[in-house]
């Protein structure tokens, strides 16, 4: 009897098992530093929240390390702080719809008719709808949420917004790949084999269907926190005082002139988040395609 | 006389084809019956699209006929198959890359189907899978092999593997060796040589290659456009064609010997199957026609256990001359 495990891995994508090439493990390197970081940070450095009108928008010190904001809140605890609030708002916005998307577009693939219809038109409605609106529409209620889970106050409305529209990319992949598996001979095979439905859906279709699901969900991962930045820039993300690098970036761009650093240095967290995620997405494809 | 192992009758097998608005029917298969015996090879050949693999489909299980039956032992079979009825007829398929599973190995391929169908205990399965993998001819280490460490001829062999594993009473093998280089080609043929004096194996054998199904065939079904047109053990069919199709065929094939008969290569294609000439479906290529062609249905025409359905079936000496009167012909060989 084989352990539940080992059961589990053969289900798993190849991908997840493989090892990754140079730039991919360049990528894990930097993605590792950040999750260190997301997760022992916050014990290392100083109240993030704490303000000190007295010493606002000091240079970069020895006391300072990135100076001080507006508020006169610590700019280096800040930005560590907010790599834990954008690491995990960044996977659960991958996650979520993730799971959904893959349960939605498997059932369209594979039923086809009437499901594939409904499915893929609801597909269409959301994509056809501009999100910012829904992001106003809830930014009203971020303001007033509490915790839920693993999500911080006020994030679970944006959470929400971020399921109901990601899914869609995830359902039309896996639809796709589904697709194309189906018509396979291995698959008339396991059918010829006298195979049941489900164990042909999670055996031999779903694990050569996933893969290139993986790779852009890795890549998700960035684009998520990406948008959650943007949406913070403008004021409808996570509400204040707790640190997230879009939002950073939101306060300091009127001190751009003078503290620069202000904006720099979040602007620095994405996009070496955003390039960790793309290389280890870039390698990934690389070896399966091998 | 003994039971069929397989009985196919009157199977039609129909495709809608929707062009814009058009809706219509393509007869993939249209009206075959064939029998085989116990532990006989049946050689189906034909051009590309002639319904063959439609055919090894619906044998399989795999595709519902629109009508007609396919018996096994006697036994007619429903269109869904219980798991046990499924099991007794397995298929090779031609592209030994695509019929794997390139995520599973070897292993995992041969022992889901040893589980599935509780073949042998857990304890067993690695033993019972090598010993398969050994029986066609593959090291047992090819157990911990995946797909792409094997080459195109060691896949087909886990493919065979796979067919056998489930011990079933008829094996389906379309284009099994079309798609492997020609010394591969030999050694499977071999393989299916060995399989069925040691297994008693009966197998349907679908190929486009003449020389493969002369090779290991004991009788064999010539189809033209969803029709069989000749059947007949390989000897009779081969030294005594009776459908001018055949004989073009026969012709058409590359061989170091003479054939016995020689007929003008055919030209065109075959007509669609969405619209099916009337009276016999061959008489717009073929060099005998005459007017009844084009207006009835050619009948079996019988020589003992040799057939052939042509209203011209073995005026051989006719085709030769037909032949080099025949326009076409004069076209191709001035």
């Amino acid at each position: 009897m084989r352990s539940y495990a080992g059961r589990l891995g053969s289900l798993l994508p190849r991908a997840t098992r493989l090892k990754l090439d140079r730039k991919g493990k360049f990528g894990a390197a930097i993605l590792g530093a950040y999750v260190l970081v997301a997760f022992v940070g916050l014990y290392l450095v100083r109240d993030p929240v704490q303000q000190d009108l007295v010493h606002r928008l000091a240079g970069p010190s020895w006391h300072h390390w990135l100076g001080t904001d507006s508020l006169g809140r610590d700019m280096f605890s800040r930005l560590i702080a907010a790599t834990r609030t954008d690491l995990r708002f960044g996977f659960l916005a991958m996650l979520i719809p993730l799971a959904i998307g893959t349960v939605l577009g498997a059932v369209a693939g594979y039923l086809g008719g009437i499901a594939d219809s409904v499915i893929m038109r609801l597909a269409d409605l959301v994509q056809s709808f501009p999100v910012i609106l829904l992001f106003l529409g809830v930014a009203a209620a971020a303001g007033t949420t509490d915790s839920f889970l693993l999500l911080g106050p006020g994030e679970l409305p944006i959470m929400i917004v971020f399921a109901l529209v990601g899914w869609v990319v995830y359902a039309r992949l896996i639809r796709s790949e589904i697709l194309r598996v189906r018509n396979m001979d291995y698959i008339d095979a396991a059918r010829g084999g006298g195979l049941s439905t489900p164990r042909i859906i999670v055996r031999h279709i779903l694990p050569n269907a996933i893969p290139q699901t993986v790779v852009y969900a890795v890549v998700d991962v960035g684009l998520a926190v990406l948008s959650l930045a943007s949406i913070s820039y403008l004021g409808l993300g996570i509400p204040a005082p707790n640190p997230e690098w879009g939002a950073m970036i939101n306060d300091g761009q009127i001190y751009l002139a003078q503290q620069w650093w202000l904006v720099v240095a979040p602007g620095i967290a994405i996009a070496g988040l955003g390039i960790a995620l793309a290389l280890i997405g870039d390698g990934l494809d690389d070896e399966m395609r091998r | 006389m003994t039971t069929p192992r397989l009985s196919v009758k009157d199977l039609h097998v129909q495709f809608p084809v929707r062009s814009g608005h058009r809706k219509q029917t393509l007869r993939a298969v249209d009206g075959v019956s064939v029998d085989l015996k116990p532990s006989e090879i049946l050689g189906i050949v034909g051009e590309s699209g002639c319904g063959k693999s439609t055919l090894a489909r619906v044998i399989a299980g795999l595709t519902e006929p629109a009508h007609g039956s396919v018996e096994l032992d006697g036994r007619p079979l429903p269109p869904r198959r219980t798991v046990q009825e499924q099991r007794a007829i397995q298929m090779v398929f031609q592209d030994p890359g695509a019929s794997l599973n390139p995520r599973l190995t070897v292993g995992a391929v041969l022992t889901e189907l040893l589980h599935r169908h509780g073949i042998v205990d857990r304890a067993r399965e690695r033993e019972r899978a090598e010993d398969l993998l050994r029986r066609v001819g593959l090291p047992a280490r090819a157990y911990d092999a995946r797909p792409r460490q094997l080459s195109g001829g060691q896949r087909q062999r886990v493919g065979i593997a796979r067919a056998l594993a489930v011990e079933p009473r008829l094996i389906v093998a379309d284009e099994a060796v079309a798609a492997l280089d020609v010394s591969v080609q030999a050694a499977i043929l071999n393989l299916f040589a060995d399989l069925r004096v040691s297994l008693a194996l009966s197998m349907v054998f679908i190929s486009h290659d003449l020389s493969a199904v002369q090779a290991i065939c004991d009788r064999v079904a010539v189809m033209y456009l969803g029709k069989i047109v000749e059947v007949g053990s390989v000897d009779e069919l081969f030294s005594a064609p009776g459908h001018p199709y055949t004989r073009a065929l026969l012709a058409a094939s590359p061989s170091l010997e003479e054939t016995a008969a020689v007929a003008p290569p055919l030209t065109g294609e075959p007509p669609s199957p969405l619209r099916v000439p009337n009276g016999c479906r061959f008489h717009p290529r073929c060099p005998l026609a005459v007017e009844k062609c084009h207006i009835a249905e050619p009948q079996w025409e019988m020589q003992g256990e040799h057939r052939t359905a042509c209203h011209r079936a073995w005026e051989v000496d006719d085709v030769t001359a037909a032949g080099a009167r025949h326009p076409r012909g004069i076209a191709l060989n001035p």
